[in-house]
């Protein structure tokens, strides 16, 4: 600045200010002094058994942030975890970068594999700043399951949380500033103009993305949400079942979500580029491990025998020829014509009910006629058309209730069997049908016979609700949570296919009857999904509901559905992913090939077969084919189960719960001086604590959910995982509430706050000195100093942490005979127990003070040594990962370069000009994306070599 | 030298070496084809000097830097600087844009931040080592 003054720049390192930044200028902020170690002072502690000084080296420990690949805590939330649903942290932490796609399959807890790894970011100080972004019927779950067994809060930023929010902040105000923590949902984010402005100037340490497949296609309003905030963050999860839809260019577009450099060519990739980001697991490979979470279903198929007029309605489909409304389908690229005929089309609206058959004949008849009177001259085979429809129209009319043979089945068989019989204290039962009419039947019908009511104004406290995919999701919140709970009233739930991805029913349901069959394995799987899951405690019961017909057409075309049904059996039972079994990955498509099937007649099997010898053989010329992809998305990525996951984090006390006791018990008189008492109620015989928190502690709640917050100031805390699980379960009993006993944990808010609280029991520079005679003969030394000394990186953030005991000869020889690891040190000085305090002399501070300056340089010397060493290790993977994005990047630019030779040749037209310069702003953007990935490697990975040493205690024989 | 090469245009000359080179390196290349006519070899061994300097500083606060390769490639520039004189002017604009490039920090590679930060310089003087073999 000149002058001799200076502006220095600086990022916060510890706990308080990390990552803030601030700038101080000499010229003003006069008492600027660089924080030197050997002006710590040592100070005596005379609490009883130096607790002032254990709770504060405990304290220090738990700041201290994990810089490897293990998991120190995540482990240890308020869940029994098997150890596949650790890979996923493991993985992410292992990489340069914690990004990676969760494709377990449906139902195997990918939520609570996300909150694992957040909790291990958390304690790694790189997830200050989290936004979950899923479907909005499961905004709720997620929010609840996450605070629940991870004590990770989430501000629901739904249409009724915002509401709330509107309240607190200015308007036009982030709110995504506001809230560090929040959860909303995906569409919410994409049809509001203000919420993208308010997403880009925002940064996030770690994004969730749930059921991302949802934002896969290119130029959706998803698909741009999901990208924004793909380059937003520092940490991202995604989530899917079903990542695949059997283009590579779409899991393309996810791998370069994860890692932008990954994919140079979305068309043509290998293996190679996409290892290490994504996990993959199917049930069938996880089930050893998880004995008891998985039910064996029952699963049946019931037929109802059509009634005269519906075989009337059958004969006449047969006959029926239409001459314009047939379709024509394609299943791939290179995949022949199919047809689809029209009365195929019908056939499957009869087979859902007679409402929806006359919806659609209905429909089709509209729309003639439109056209009829629009071109009467060309009409005559419209006109043919809509006689066979008004024909149909008249035949189907005929089928009322009783004559419609299905809901006969259901009401008089199907429901009773399962128990449903209209009385309190029925099992729940969920049905779905593909066709909204059909669920409106069914709501009259149930209504009628059962008894059930739907209720609109507060959908909740009906015994009937519908999910139609157009509910507000408040509404869907309050079913779902009414549904999902013991004594809540909903008991029957008519559901759609759009409505249901996703959500969890399995909580007090097992019984689903599919009301039709829908035509996809993967739509079944879906359906099926929603109470076969992980944590189903009861035998799911499936129903499936089928016509029987005695006309010879339909007979063939029923028994193509009958072999679907079978089809999906050896799917779960085999092979793991139903979309791999027929390659078509998209329920759309699946539904097409059963449809031109049945149209053309043919044996399933046959078509089966036929399928996959047309994608044989336009792999075979194709040399861009996504073969390789299917099969390798069709089986499980490798777990390292061999290896060790999990870390013990070092530790003065046995447990969580008995640093947190005494640390209450240590801060209990100061709060009550001054003027809060915190009256404290231990369980006799278990980690159970309930008390009053202080204002302090309320104040940090008040930025989290409502219903995680201390119950008229109390907190009830458990640190058994299994109370608390118990907890989770009673509560669904309370329909909408979340327990009121919380987890007692490292990461639970109040732990945080006692350890923050006890931290400050010594002043910055001040380290306590300890007296522990078995120092001389166990060790050898006159003292030993306990240092810390970190390493970070270009970001401020720690990069290497390393505590260390630097064994001492005080006096004329002054000099560090040793270095000890913090275990040894714990373990030699008997920090674990009660220690005794015999009080110190004021000579013995004196000859302590002498040695700071020797015990900075010994700590730098060795940290160092350490920077070394750890460069020495990681060079290899960081040349790797620059090698990586430098090939995809020259991909790139060769890419281009051909292109603008092409381009060369078609000389200065407007058109070439403006392809000239679309290739020139591809080529910026490919050598700025190389930048980036380069400078956050450098800036992430690098470390400054000079140390930040602190002095932490020191510790003397005598 | 062929009699082809003896004819050529120091610019001409230029362009047909870097269009062997990939396309990063050789749109960098292409830039210096006034300077490399025009520089001295004195200034040519100030640069590489000044760009070691530069390297060994950065790689106090970067660990990863391949200081070693730097080292290296700054010898074969040295060594290239002291040949230009023998050369005649078709082949010196190639050898002087070959070291010009080397000299560059941010050329494909990063210089100064990136741990393959020299694999393109390797790449451009080992190209021009070959191209004025025969």
């Amino acid at each position: 600045m000149g002058d001799g003054h200076y502006a220095i720049h600086c990022i916060g390192v510890s706990d308080l200010v990390r990552q803030h930044e601030a700038i101080f200028l000499t010229q003003v902020d006069r008492d600027i002094q660089p924080v030197r170690v050997e002006d710590t002072k040592l100070v005596q502690d005379t609490s009883p058994h130096y607790r002032r000084s254990r709770l504060y080296l405990e304290s220090l420990l738990r700041q201290m942030a994990p810089t490897d690949a293990l998991l120190w805590r995540g482990h240890r939330a308020a869940m029994q975890p098997s150890p596949y649903q650790l890979d996923p942290a493991s993985l992410a932490l292992s990489s340069l970068r914690p990004r990676i796609l969760i494709a377990d399959a449906v139902g195997l807890g990918k939520t609570l594999e996300a909150g694992v790894l957040l909790s291990e970011l958390i304690a790694r100080g790189r997830a200050e700043r989290i936004l979950v972004v899923a479907m909005k019927s499961v905004l709720a779950q997620f929010q609840k399951e996450l605070w629940t067994r991870f004590s990770i809060p989430l501000m629901r930023l739904d249409s009724e949380g915002l509401e709330r929010i509107r309240q607190h902040i200015p308007a036009g105000k982030n709110p995504f500033h506001h809230y560090r923590r929040a959860i909303i949902s995906i569409d919410t984010l994409k049809n509001e103009r203000e919420y993208r402005h308010w997403l880009e100037e925002c940064q996030w340490d770690a994004v969730v993305v749930d059921e991302c497949h949802n934002a896969i296609n290119p130029g959706t309003g998803r698909n741009r949400v999901a990208e924004l905030l793909a380059s937003r963050t520092e940490a991202l999860i995604l989530t899917s079942a079903t990542p695949h839809n059997g283009k590579p260019e779409s899991f393309a577009t996810l791998m370069n979500m994860l890692e932008p450099t990954a994919v140079a060519n979305p068309s043509s990739y290998g293996p190679e580029d996409i290892k290490g980001l994504y996990v993959r697991r199917f049930r069938k490979d996880v089930e050893k491990q998880v004995q008891g979470a998985f039910k064996q279903r029952d699963a049946q198929l019931a037929w109802a025998d059509a009634s005269p007029e519906e075989e009337s309605v059958f004969d006449a489909l047969e006959e029926a020829r239409f001459h314009t409304l047939d379709r024509h389908v394609r299943l791939s690229r290179k995949g022949r014509a199919r047809d689809v005929l029209f009365r195929t089309t019908l056939l499957k609206a009869l087979l859902s009910s007679p409402l929806a058959f006359l919806e659609t004949v209905e429909q089709r008849r509209k729309n003639l006629r439109e056209r009829i009177a629009s071109k009467p001259e060309a009409a005559s085979d419209w006109r043919k058309d809509l006689e066979t429809l008004d024909q149909l129209h008249a035949l189907a009319s005929a089928i009322d209730l009783p004559r419609f043979s299905k809901l006969r089945l259901f009401l008089e068989h199907t429901l009773p069997a399962l128990g449903v019989r209209g009385k309190p204290g029925d099992p729940r039962v969920v049905i779905f049908s593909e066709r909204l009419v059909t669920l409106e039947l069914l709501e009259t019908v149930l209504s009628n016979r059962l008894g059930v009511q739907r209720n609109l104004d507060a959908p909740g406290d009906g015994t009937l609700a519908v999910l139609s995919g157009s509910e507000k999701d408040t509404d869907v919140r309050a079913i779902l949570e009414s549904f999902g709970s013991k004594d809540g009233k909903v008991r029957v739930l008519l559901a759609s296919d759009m409505a249901s991805e996703g959500i969890n029913l399995h909580y007090f349901c097992s019984r689903l009857v599919h009301f039709d069959v829908p035509w996809s394995l993967i739509r079944l799987e879906q359906r099926n999904g929603r109470i076969d899951r992980y944590g189903q405690s009861e035998t799911p019961h499936m129903r499936f509901l089928l016509t029987r017909s005695q006309n010879g057409r339909t007979k063939a075309d029923l028994q193509v559905v009958q072999k679907l049904l079978k089809k999906e059996e050896e799917a779960r039972n085999n092979l793991g992913d139903e979309g791999a079994l027929l390659g078509l990955f998209d329920a759309e498509r699946e539904e097409d090939f059963v449809a031109s099937t049945i149209s053309s007649g043919k044996d399933l099997d046959e078509e089966v077969q036929a399928l996959q010898a047309e994608r044989a053989g336009a792999e075979a010329e194709d040399a861009l084919s996504a073969n390789w992809l299917l099969d390798l998305l069709a089986h499980s990525t490798e777990t390292t189960s061999t290896e060790r996951l999990t870390a013990e984090p070092p530790s003065l006390y046995p447990s969580d719960a008995a640093f947190f006791r005494e640390a209450l018990e240590h801060l209990e008189p100061e709060l009550k001086d001054s003027g809060q008492p915190i009256q404290l109620t231990w369980h006799p015989q278990r980690d159970e604590v309930t008390f009053r928190a202080p204002d302090d502690l309320q104040r940090r709640f008040s930025s989290m959910p409502p219903q995680a917050r201390p119950r008229e100031g109390r907190l009830h805390l458990s640190a058994d995982p299994k109370a608390v699980e118990r907890a989770i379960t009673e509560s669904r009993d309370r329909q909408g509430s979340w327990p009121e006993l919380q987890y007692l944990w490292s990461q639970h808010p109040a732990v945080e706050w006692a350890a923050d609280r006890v931290s400050l029991s010594f002043g910055r520079l001040e380290a306590p000195v300890l007296v522990i005679p078995s120092l001389q003969e166990r060790l050898e030394v006159d003292a030993v100093a306990l240092v810390e000394g970190t390493l970070t990186n270009r970001r401020a953030q720690p990069a290497v942490t390393r505590w260390m005991g630097l064994g001492t000869k005080l006096g004329k020889q002054l000099e560090v005979a040793r270095i000890i690891g913090l275990e040894e040190v714990l373990e030699l000085a008997g920090l674990r127990g009660k220690v005794a305090n015999p009080g110190l002399s004021a000579q013995l501070l004196t000859s302590l003070e002498a040695a700071r300056p020797l015990w900075r340089e010994t700590t730098e010397a060795e940290m160092r040594r350490l920077r070394s060493e750890r460069m020495a290790s990681i060079k290899g993977e960081v040349r790797q990962a620059e090698e990586r994005s430098s090939k995809w990047a020259q991909s790139r630019l060769d890419a281009i370069e051909e292109a603008r030779q092409r381009l060369g040749a078609q000389g200065t037209s407007g058109l070439a000009r403006r392809r000239r310069e679309r290739l020139d702003r591809e080529e910026a953007q490919v050598l700025e994306r190389k930048k980036e990935r380069h400078t956050w490697i450098q800036q992430t990975l690098s470390t400054d070599e000079r140390a930040h040493v602190k002095l932490i205690a020191v510790l003397v024989a005598r | 030298m062929t009699r082809r090469q003896a004819s050529l245009l120091p610019e001409v000359a230029l362009e047909s070496w870097a269009a062997t080179l990939r396309p990063p390196a050789r749109t960098a290349v292409r830039r210096f084809e006034r300077r490399a006519q025009e520089v001295s070899s004195a200034d040519l061994l100030a640069a590489i000097a000044g760009h070691l300097d530069a390297v060994e500083e950065a790689q106090r606060s970067n660990e990863f830097i391949d200081l070693d390769m730097a080292r290296s490639l700054a010898q074969i520039a040295r060594q290239l600087t002291v040949r230009l004189e023998t050369l005649p002017p078709q082949r010196r604009i190639v050898a002087a844009a070959a070291i010009l490039y080397f000299v560059k920090s941010d050329d494909a590679e990063d210089d100064l931040s990136s741990s393959v930060g020299f694999d393109d310089d390797a790449e451009v003087l080992k190209s021009a080592l070959r191209y004025l073999e025969p």
